[in-house]
């Protein structure tokens, strides 16, 4: 009969329980934003190296730009010509030629070319792997007054591990006539 | 019918007198609350290192990005030659601006640390010349070549078949100059110190 009157009996534990679980669910929910946390520390760092990457390719267009330029304006001509439909299909397979060849060099994955020699320093230097290229090296012209603005657009970009970085630069150009 | 002494003194049975609790109650309670705290307290612990870590390793790695930017800047002879006594570097942190000097000693550099807080950073950096300029007297191995194809593509395959590959590349252009790789190393107390490595080319030309 005492017993029956008794209906507190065991609430502190019960309760005491239910704290208990909601402290170990917080730590559940803090455990895997921590383990997430540490993920974010990878990416950061891949970050910072893509970003390096993309700058050695853009370094490397360029300076093939400065030495080479006479190279770099053959494949110009053709892509006007092509681009205002007056170029024949063996300017239009000589284009393709050239443009594949020049893009070459800037592609690390490509065996044997100065980008893979590069890209074969940067990660020995860093411990890490690295891959970067160059997706677009064109010249764009801006008519201004009078003159003609000619700008070098080189679109580069850079990865490390999972993080993909690209950098775009326009670069003024000065075309002798 | 009449209540006996005892009856009259004794105090009614009342439900509410065992409502408090008991020691053991109590003991078992803090036990629980113990076992389920001390857990709490680890991972509080734990999720503060690792924000903490990363704030530093943000740190280290902007700074390391401020340090390859200043070498990017750098005049590019001097530095190929390890010839800059010391290299001004002005970087702006959470904490103000910060003036130091990183000092070369042929191809290697080390900076001013960098204290932030209560972490000290530790810049070092490395000049090597990865490709070697060409000398027409004594020619090497060692010099960037770029490839040159002939703008003459092949023809293109009969009965629509398509163009052939590219032909592989029939001369090289040798460069006639030293170009570079720059390592910026920083170094802020954690497990592994922040390496960041890039080209740098010579653009005088």
């Amino acid at each position: 009969m005492k017993k029956m009157l008794n209906p507190r009996k065991g609430v502190a534990l019960a309760m005491v329980m239910v704290f208990c679980i909601a402290i170990l669910g917080l730590v559940t929910i803090l455990v895997f934003n921590t383990r997430s946390h540490r993920g974010s520390h990878t990416y950061q760092h891949d970050a910072s190296r893509a970003l390096m990457a993309a700058t050695a390719a853009m370094q490397l267009a360029i300076y093939k730009y400065r030495v080479l330029p006479s190279e770099y304006y053959k494949i110009h001509t053709l892509e006007t010509l092509k681009n205002k439909g007056t170029a024949d299909a063996a300017a239009v397979n000589a284009l393709n030629t050239l443009k594949t060849a020049w893009m070459a060099d800037f592609q690390s994955d490509n065996a044997g070319s100065p980008a893979a020699k590069i890209k074969a320093e940067i990660d020995q230097s860093t411990g890490g792997n690295h891959s970067f290229g160059v997706e677009e090296f064109s010249l764009v012209s801006k008519a201004a007054q009078g003159y003609t603005r000619d700008y070098l657009k080189i679109r580069a970009w850079g990865a490390s591990g999972d993080t993909r970085k690209v950098l775009e630069e326009l670069i003024e150009v000065r075309i002798s006539d | 019918m009449p209540l006996s002494a005892r009856e009259k003194i004794s105090p009614p049975y009342c439900p509410s007198s065992r409502a408090g609790l008991s020691l053991v109650e109590i003991l078992m309670a803090l036990l629980i609350l113990t076992i389920a705290v001390l857990p709490a307290i680890g991972a509080f612990s734990g999720y503060y290192g690792v924000a903490t870590r990363q704030m530093e390793q943000e740190m280290a790695l902007k700074l390391g990005e401020a340090v390859v930017n200043v070498l990017m800047t750098t005049n590019y002879s001097e530095l190929k030659e390890g010839a800059i006594p010391a290299l001004p570097l002005n970087i702006q942190t959470p904490s103000g601006s910060f003036s130091g000097t990183m000092s070369f000693a042929g191809g290697y550099a080390s900076g001013t640390p960098v204290t932030i807080g209560k972490t000290k950073y530790i810049i070092g950096a490395e000049v090597k010349k990865i490709f070697l300029a060409q000398d027409i007297t004594a020619p090497h191995n060692n010099a960037l070549e770029f490839s040159w194809l002939s703008p003459d593509a092949p023809p293109p395959l009969p009965f629509g078949g398509g163009a052939l590959p590219p032909p592989p590349p029939i001369a090289t252009y040798s460069c006639f100059n030293d170009l570079i790789c720059l390592k910026v190393t920083v170094d802020f107390g954690g497990a592994k110190p922040i390496e960041l490595a890039t080209f740098r080319a010579d653009m005088a030309r």
